[in-house]
């Protein structure tokens, strides 16, 4: 399955021999490695994932069967959630697939109702306040449903729900603004990830995590659509993307700075040419953000040994390159300068820290 | 207990940390020793590999982006004369580092792009009036002899997808040029337009044939051995393409049995689809396993059975009940067994 040598049992052992785990939690600890080799990978995940969401859309056809009034399908919802978060919340349905997956389509199936009695409700320029009523309800789903699928999802509802709201009270000035702060939010919960797991929010840090990095990488590819003027007239679907760009790129500089000390070496700071490299990149990839918050996210993976987290931040960078290849915001001309400059310099880049950490290293 | 256990990965740390919510310092000493956050020699790897792949990407896609833009005022002979040092420098770059370099592997790759971009423009710059396809099956022949040398997975993808490529463009422009609604895909993209060529199961029997022939030659030459061929890359991407190429049509299909816009599907479709089920769940569960291989085999069944169920057993609201219990129920049981064969799989090893 994995050419990694440790065992998770191992460690275990380890940390009791050095009695970092008590007696008693030594026992637990035992007991979830045991629990913890049940763990599916992330593609069986993303395939219990999609089938709940086919499933609740099923389920939504069903009661929409019955031509409930607006105020039954809001209720019907609510008791629809509320049920789903009862019987997910009982310890032995975790490891009941059956019953993990009817509440994850039960609850989104309920979601759908609820906002669907909610929007007729409300009046057309109320819109506003049901993007924040989504919000909130996709926020408190998120505390109280104890399943990181469903976590992941609320956290991409209530993200899709702020973009909403941002281009519905036509301040797309900000949107440039929100693809590096769930950026930011990303890095931030990984530099603090031992102290959160010390403070007891580990379960839900990891899904928050991956839902701010998601939502990120879906806002910056905003950045690569552009609207014809006969179709948008005024409207700027991403105006001033080297905003994005200064922003990811200080943020890139963070991550950069975190990471290079560690690598050359407790006692030395992150070299002048370390950073002169990344503003180098930054500089190359003035006009295409996306590229900067691939870095980011496969540094940070690759630092953390969180494979899964680098291979999705290479993911995204072929997915945005071709976005970004397709778009016509920009002439040819200049995306072919965006692009070869881009990858000099990380050639150059490459070459450069080759020659400095082989150097340390060898050293 | 400790042999047995599950690997020591970094989400198992990060749950069983969270579980039993360790202190900071626990937490970190867990991750030393699960030797998770990479040593300077792992570091070196990365850099290497990563940047290497990162920026031939970007080099090559910018290549394409300036001569796909055709500058006028450039004079073919220099727009030439600037390929071809690129293809030169790229080989030159390649013979320097040896091709089980990251720089020499990533060199190659960019030459045999390149060729491609040299062939478009030789098409730009004299409208030769060829059909494109010409174009696919003359990059495909030129890159030949690297592919066969070059001993990467990135090479064999980007052969085995012009040849793809170059039939369907065959099999539309000179065979069977076609007429049916299908072409109003093409207002959605070329991606789009492309993945609808397999309505045509003559044509997706052809591009089934041949993804899945490569599939079986690497499964084949990697069970030799060959320490190349251990990446799951090429098989599952190309594994993705042959399924896509049976499952769309057999979708279609049933839903369309009952309307008159069957014109180019076949039961041929369903009947390879069935033995591509059959054959990926038993060699990837019993010769190689691969779960990837094993959960898009069984997601492509659950999708056939739903697709059966909504069209024979849907009858009215009622029924989506039904339905969604018979979706959950598949996924659940496609995930539980899926558990087991891996917990099989660790016993046995």
């Amino acid at each position: 399955m994995t050419d990694r040598a440790v065992k998770l049992g191992q460690v275990v052992e380890r940390l009791a021999d050095e009695g970092l785990l008590g007696a008693e939690r030594a026992g637990e600890a035992f007991a979830l490695v045991e629990r913890l080799g049940d763990v599916q990978p992330w593609y069986v995940r993303a395939m219990v994932g999609f089938g709940a969401w086919l499933a609740s859309l099923l389920l939504i056809g069903f009661v929409a069967g019955f031509g409930l009034a607006v105020g039954g399908s809001t209720v019907l919802g609510l008791v629809l959630i509320a049920g789903a978060v009862y019987v997910r919340r009982q310890p032995q349905v975790s490891g009941n697939d059956f019953a993990v997956q009817s509440t994850l389509a039960v609850s989104l199936a309920g979601q759908a109702l609820f906002a669907w009695g909610l929007a007729s409700f409300m009046p057309g320029d109320e819109f506003e306040a049901g993007c924040v009523i989504v919000m909130v309800v996709s926020g408190a789903l998120f505390i109280v449903f104890p399943d990181r699928i469903h976590r992941v999802l609320m956290v991409l509802i209530a993200t899709s729900a702020l973009v909403a709201l941002v281009y519905t009270l036509e301040l797309n000035g900000l949107v440039p603004f929100l693809g590096p702060a769930f950026a930011a939010a990303f890095v931030a919960l990984d530099v603090r990830r031992p102290a959160l797991i010390a403070r007891g929010y580990g379960q839900l840090a990891r899904p928050l995590a991956n839902g701010v990095m998601l939502s990120a990488f879906g806002c910056l590819l905003l950045s690569t659509i552009y609207l014809l003027p006969e179709l948008g007239g005024d409207f700027r679907f991403y105006p001033r993307p080297w905003v994005s760009t200064l922003l990811l790129g200080a943020l890139l500089l963070y991550v950069g700075g975190r990471t290079f000390p560690a690598l050359l070496g407790e006692d030395t700071g992150t070299p002048p040419l370390v950073w002169v490299l990344l503003l180098a990149v930054i500089a190359a990839a003035w006009a295409a953000p996306g590229l900067l918050l691939a870095l980011v996210v496969v540094m940070l993976g690759a630092a953390a040994g969180h494979l899964g987290v680098a291979a999705v931040g290479i993911a995204f960078f072929a997915i945005f390159l071709a976005a970004y290849f397709y778009g016509i915001e920009v002439t040819l001309l200049v995306k072919s300068v965006t692009l070869i400059a881009s990858g000099v310099v990380i050639l150059v880049a490459r070459w450069l820290l080759l020659r400095v950490l082989g150097a340390t290293h060898r050293g | 207990m400790s042999s047995s256990g599950s690997p020591a990965a970094w989400g198992s740390v990060y749950d069983l940390a969270a579980a039993l919510q360790f202190d900071e310092h626990s937490y970190r000493r867990a991750v030393e020793l699960a030797e998770l956050e990479p040593d300077r020699a792992a570091w070196l790897r990365y850099v290497d590999r990563f940047l290497a792949a990162v920026a031939t990407a970007l080099i090559v896609a910018g290549i394409a982006s300036f001569f796909a833009w055709n500058w006028a005022d450039l004079h073919r002979f220099a727009k030439f004369g600037l390929i071809e040092t690129g293809i030169v420098a790229a080989v030159a770059i390649a013979w320097r580092f040896g091709l089980e370099s990251v720089a020499g592997r990533a060199a190659l790759f960019a030459a045999a792009f390149l060729v491609g971009v040299l062939l478009a423009l030789f098409g730009q710059v004299y409208q030769t009036g060829a059909d494109p396809y010409g174009l696919f099956v003359a990059w495909a022949i030129l890159i030949l002899p690297w592919v066969l040398i070059g001993r990467q997975a990135g090479l064999w993808l980007l052969f085995v997808l012009l040849i793809g490529l170059a039939l369907i463009l065959y099999w539309i422009q000179v065979l069977h040029p076609p007429t049916g609604w299908w072409q109003l895909a093409q207002l959605l993209g070329p991606l789009v337009w492309l993945g609808t060529t397999v309505m045509d199961w003559q044509l997706a029997t052809l591009l089934f044939a041949l993804n899945a022939a490569a599939i079986v030659a690497w499964e084949l030459a990697a069970a030799r051995g060959a320490a190349w061929l251990r990446g799951r890359l090429f098989p599952r991407l190309v594994g993705l393409v042959a399924l896509y190429t049976v499952l769309a049509p057999t979708l279609v299909l049933i839903f369309a049995a009952a309307a008159d816009h069957r014109a180019g599907l076949s039961v041929v479709s369903p009947l390879l689809l069935a033995l591509a089920l059959a054959a990926s769940l038993w060699f990837y569960q019993y010769r190689r396993l691969d779960l990837l291989m094993l959960t898009m085999s069984l997601f492509a069944g659950i999708l056939v059975i739903m697709a059966l169920a909504v069209r024979h057993l849907f009858r009215d609201f009622g029924s989506l009940l039904f339905l969604a219990a018979l979706l959950i129920g598949l996924v659940a049981g496609a995930a539980f067994w899926l558990r087991r064969v891996s917990q099989r799989a660790e016993a046995a090893a």
